[in-house]
């Protein structure tokens, strides 16, 4: 692990490699125009781009970049620098609306007055810092026709711009936008290092573990539930409702009637749950093939295991698929009733 | 309901199984045979048509060509000459449009009339779908079945009830009588797989749907049980729209013989529905500002995206521009196999081109365009590609 | 911080700083206003990252201080005060204040002054440019309605503002028309500048210029990144767009085969009804230029527009005329925006062709020059 990374100003948990490589670029003074930070949600990527931007417009020396303390790297931190934009849904929201009619029930995405707002933006130089730095958070999910307007701005970026673009994977760039952009891709950060982090602020270890464990690589939780304790509560009552609509008939009907009225009211809700159900298959499927050891839901231990034990892997495996592609289906606008009705079908009983 | 509501009289024609009848008029020696139009019986070839003959042995339109052949393997399959269906369906519109200002073009062979207030010049309704019938046949030499009722949704049931050579007149009332016992799927509007779910719940005709009860129906149905119920009673407020309404786009589409995939492979056959469709706005002189993508993947879901642009146009380069960042972002979000892709240009108007400060690319677009449709016209189609739209390349960059 | 001012005083700097506050934001402190006590001033400021501006009004200080309050909030309630003056206390809270006057008392919650973007780096003591506010309001008017509204070339959404020898030259253009306005200077440019000013800055600078009789000072700050405008009381501060305008003398003709002097007025009014026809077909007006007859001492321009639907409608103006007679059809919008900014009783219009770029100018100065592009009718 670098010396750097284990600085305390950069509260990056894990993540050595990505780490040296941006300490590199910025020592050397060598700033890509844009750079794509991929990795699943949780472990670090929205930190890793405001650690950037507080390098980039640090007030100390080169070597001490980003101190952290400075007015610039209080302000970057604090989300309240007037060089450095997170741009995420609630500020497209906020910003440019968004819509209405049939798209706006779709997934939020940026759209192209989102990015056409930003491209206006970008050519005005920096007020207090070096450089302007633009955060597009969940660049995964541009509507169909913003990479276009986008690729403008990364083919011919002003000489002070910094795009960071954070997507789930690299997969989900076009591949136009992917080329110019300097690629980090971050993991899921081992429970040891989400431990050790833990530690060093004070968790005692029976915690931290039981914290790492149920964190499965995703920093940023951790950090949420050790400052809202509900969320953890939160957690198990999603939980314990998904696993009961998993096994019980009654749930199951349930989920075709109650979920699908719902879900044109809580789309989140219904993400929430078909994640879980994803993962109670994935676990069912662990349990078959002898990786006990590796579940994501340990707290639901021998139930989830007595009650799959009867199903084989083609099974489950089929019941999986169809999980997944349900989330797809609501993705794609396809009727929640039809979609949830086709997965529950697919499930063993 | 009160009288007022019962003015409103629409007929739907539908030309009884049009283009076998129009290859029968090209070659007459095929009358009384089995005769099927359509594609090749290689490949996804469909039965465009079948004579009332071929349909004898079960053989339908739309069906493969393979499975109809092999229902009736003595059957004569041929194919018309686009500029004779074009002339008769012309002229089939005309004698339509002697009866009523207000006639909706469905397809080549199918259309609906707003015979309100014609009836006192030409006496009912009635009346005049015996005159079209009648005339019909004697000038073009086809037969035409006809739906005559108060509103369209029960005019197109009725069209279909006496087929062939049909005339079935609803009386205002008799809507619901005349559907109930109907099986559900007969009415446009509910799709094979709902019509399958309102079986699995016994409501196999129109009349069960139309007296379900209320719980049940929600419970079928959702969101989409006070429509299908007013469907089943042959309910439908829809207006006929007119010539001027109907206009409003302009579009081609293409379904492939094998499913293409990939901005590159589908960029080609775009590009060539562009043209067409570019062709077709300078013909009538419009232009046009919202340009629209279609795409059917091979799953049958259809997608459409549409996009604005700064200022109407009617060259195909700034529509194919339009339309291929519209597929790279389609593409983008699914990329499955593509079965249709189509184009369509609609905000039609006047052309009026705004001409740049900094460049004249526009106008020289303008001046190639006019020369591109004067070869077109000699050699009666598109005749100048762009070499890397002539087959589907790799690799292919954005033309700017 | 303690201190009492004049309402009226206070109501007129909120109102103009106001125009800063951003509407919309995802930091809240943009949503406040920034006040200041010191030195027998109060400063009120407010920013929404693409312009600032700040008033300084008398106040008595009792105690020196920084707080920022909701600018909606304040904004209302000093608006709504009718004692003579106000009073600003920080209470045992630092983030709330008493606002009082007569009997009114009212409590405001702030948010941390140090949240509040830094004000601008400092600036030099000698300006760049002086200049008369009224002179400098009239040339953005000529020049900002032409820049771009919509995003799709950012720099073009900006004004181009150029100074030296003793003349500035400001330029805007939206890819279908330009403005270029010259503006003479009292005094010599000692450091030649150019920088691009966005166009919603320049029009709101327009409003703040309205209320200011003294000549106002123009400092850019040493990164360029912003550009400083000071009046007595009042600081304008706006971003400058990077990179390189398009070189707009390269646009306008040099020459004509039609020009035509006519009544400003008498144009703009056949404009204004040729577009309400014009609305439904693409704002499309027609010019049809005639030169005089033997028989007739004065040419005529036909002014004319037509929609499908609603109806069509001709204007008859009496012209001078040089040249060949020439049918053009303009964007009416267009010719609206350049007739009803120009001061002059009559205007020249320089065509070359149907398809090639028009000038139009004041008769009586030549400060100014407005480019503008026709539009093709049918195919």
């Amino acid at each position: 692990m670098n010396e750097w990374a284990a600085n305390s100003n950069w509260p990056l948990v894990g993540h050595a490699e990505a780490s040296a490589a941006v300490r590199a670029a910025i020592v050397q003074d060598r700033i890509p125009h844009a750079w794509l930070i991929t990795g699943p949600e949780g472990v670090g990527r929205t930190t890793l781009a405001l650690l950037i931007a507080q390098a980039l417009n640090c007030e100390r020396q080169r070597e001490q970049r980003p101190c952290g303390t400075c007015d610039s790297c209080k302000r970057i931190a604090a989300r309240n620098h007037p060089d450095v934009l997170v741009a995420d849904m609630a500020w497209q929201h906020t910003m440019v609306g968004s819509g209405s009619g049939e798209r706006a029930k779709v997934r939020q995405r940026f759209s192209i007055d989102a990015i056409r707002w930003l491209r206006g933006d970008i050519v005005m130089r920096p007020i207090q810092g070096r450089w302007k730095v633009q955060i597009l958070d969940d660049a995964g999910l541009f509507s169909h026709d913003a990479p276009d307007a986008f690729l403008k701005v990364l083919e011919e970026p002003p000489p002070y711009a910094v795009l960071i673009l954070v997507a789930e994977s690299v997969d989900q760039a076009p591949e136009t936008i992917r080329s110019r952009c300097r690629h980090i891709a971050l993991g899921l950060v081992s429970a040891a290092e989400i431990v050790s982090a833990l530690r060093h602020r004070g968790v005692d270890a029976e915690q931290a573990t039981q914290l790492a464990q149920i964190a499965r690589g995703r920093v940023g939780w951790v950090f949420d539930a050790l400052h809202q304790p509900d969320l953890l509560l939160q957690r198990r009552v999603a939980l314990e409702t998904a696993f009961e609509h998993l096994t019980t008939p009654l749930g199951r009907a349930a989920i075709t009637g109650v979920i699908a009225g719902s879900h044109a009211k809580k789309r989140d809700d219904t993400y929430t749950l078909l994640a879980h159900w994803v993962g109670m298959w994935r676990d069912a499927l662990l349990l078959q093939v002898g990786l006990g050891d590796a579940l994501h839901y340990p707290e639901l231990g021998a139930r989830l295991a007595d009650w799959s034990a009867r199903f084989d892997v083609p099974t489950i495996v089929d019941a999986l698929a169809a999980t997944q592609r349900c989330l797809h289906d609501l993705d794609t606008n396809v009727q929640a009733r039809i979609a949830l009705q086709a997965m529950v079908t697919r499930w063993p009983s | 309901m009160n009288e007022q509501q019962h003015n409103r009289w629409i007929i739907h024609a539908d030309l009884d199984a049009f283009f076998a009848a129009v290859a029968v008029l090209e070659r007459p020696e095929l009358a009384g045979l089995p005769v099927l139009v359509g594609g090749s019986p290689t490949g996804r070839g469909v039965v465009s048509s079948a004579s009332y003959e071929a349909r004898a042995f079960g053989v339908r339109s739309a069906m493969p060509m393979a499975q109809a052949l092999r229902l009736c393997p003595h059957a004569i399959v041929t194919g018309v000459s686009s500029a004779r269906i074009r002339d008769l369906s012309q002229r089939f519109q005309g004698i339509l449009r002697d009866y009523s200002p207000l006639v909706e073009v469905v397809s080549v062979d199918e259309a609906y009339l707003d015979a309100s207030g014609s009836e006192r010049l030409f006496g009912g309704a009635e009346h005049i779908a015996s005159e079209i019938k009648r005339r019909v046949r004697a000038e073009l030499g086809l037969v035409v079945s006809l739906g005559v009722a108060t509103n369209r949704l029960v005019a197109k049931i009725a069209s279909e009830l006496d087929k062939p050579d049909g005339l079935r007149v609803v009386l205002p009332g008799q809507e619901a009588a005349t559907l109930a016992p109907l099986p559900v799927g007969s009415v446009p509007g509910i799709g094979p797989k709902t019509a399958a779910r309102l079986r699995h719940y016994g409501l196999a005709t129109l009349g069960e749907l139309a007296a379900a009860p209320e719980s049940l129906l929600a419970l079928v149905a959702g969101e989409d049980a006070a429509h299908l119920r007013r469907l089943a009673r042959g309910e439908d407020e829809r207006p006929i729209r007119g010539e001027r309404d109907a206009r409003k786009s302009i579009g081609h589409e293409r379904t492939f013989a094998r499913d293409r995939r990939g901005l590159a492979e589908l960029e080609a056959p775009l590009f060539a529905l562009c043209q067409e469709t570019g062709m077709a706005l300078r013909r009538k002189g419009l232009a046009g500002q919202t340009v629209c993508l279609k795409l059917r993947y091979n799953d049958f879901t259809t997608i459409t995206r549409q996009l604005a642009l700064s200022q109407p146009t009617d060259a195909h380069q700034q529509i194919f521009a339009a339309a291929r960042a519209l597929l790279s972002g389609a593409l983008h979000e699914r990329a499955a196999p593509v079965r249709l892709i189509g184009v369509r240009v609609s905000n039609l108007a006047q052309p009026a081109l705004q001409l740049g400060l900094f460049d004249d690319r526009l106008q020289r677009t303008r001046r190639l365009n006019a020369a591109l449709d004067q070869l077109a016209e000699r050699s009666g189609g598109p005749v100048v590609t762009p070499a890397r739209y002539v087959r589907p390349a790799k690799n292919l960059e954005v033309d700017q | 911080m303690r201190v009492t001012c004049n309402q009226d005083d206070l109501h007129k700097a909120l109102g103009t700083a106001g125009r800063a506050v951003a509407a919309k934001s995802t930091m809240p402190v943009l949503g406040n206003y920034l006040l200041e006590a010191a030195d027998a001033h109060l400063t009120v400021s407010a920013t929404n990252l693409e312009i600032g501006i700040s008033c300084t009004i008398p106040a008595t200080v009792d105690k020196p201080g920084r707080v920022t309050l909701q600018a909606r909030v304040l904004n209302e309630l000093v608006a709504n005060l009718s004692a003579p003056t106000v009073e600003l206390r920080q209470e045992q809270n630092p983030l709330t204040v008493l606002v009082e006057a007569g009997h009114s008392r009212a409590h405001l919650r702030g948010i941390d002054p140090d949240e509040f973007p830094r004000p601008t780096a400092t600036l030099s003591d000698e300006p760049a440019l002086r200049l008369d506010p009224s002179a400098l309001r009239d040339a953005i008017a000529q020049v900002v309605f032409a820049a771009a509204s919509d995003d799709s070339r950012p720099i073009l959404a900006g004004v181009q503002f150029e100074a030296r020898d003793s003349i500035v030259q400001m330029a805007a253009a939206d890819g279908f028309r330009m403005s270029l306005r010259t503006l003479p200077l009292d005094e010599e440019v000692r450091q030649p500048l150019s920088i691009i000013i966005p166009a919603r800055a320049m029009s709101e600078l327009q409003r703040v210029l309205a209320d200011i009789t003294e000549p106002v000072e123009l400092r850019v700050t040493p990164n360029a990144s912003q550009i400083v405008i000071t009046g007595p009381a009042v600081a304008f501060i706006s971003r400058l767009i990077d990179g390189a305008f398009p070189d707009l003398k390269q646009v306008v003709p040099r020459q004509w085969n039609t020009r035509t002097v006519i009544l400003r007025e008498q144009l703009l009014d056949a404009t204004r009804r040729a577009t309400i026809f014009a609305r439904s077909s693409n704002d499309v007006v027609k010019l049809e230029i005639c030169p005089a007859d033997s028989g007739l001492d004065m040419g005529r321009v036909t002014i004319s527009a037509n929609a499908a639907d609603t109806g069509d409608n001709r204007d008859d103006v009496d012209a001078q005329v040089e040249g060949g007679e020439m049918q053009i059809a303009f964007n009416g919008r267009f010719l609206h925006d350049v007739l009803s900014v120009i001061r002059s009783t009559s205007v020249a219009l320089e065509l070359q062709g149907p398809n090639s770029a028009g000038v139009i100018r004041p008769v009586d100065s030549d400060d100014f020059t407005h480019v503008i592009m026709p539009m093709v009718i049918g195919s």
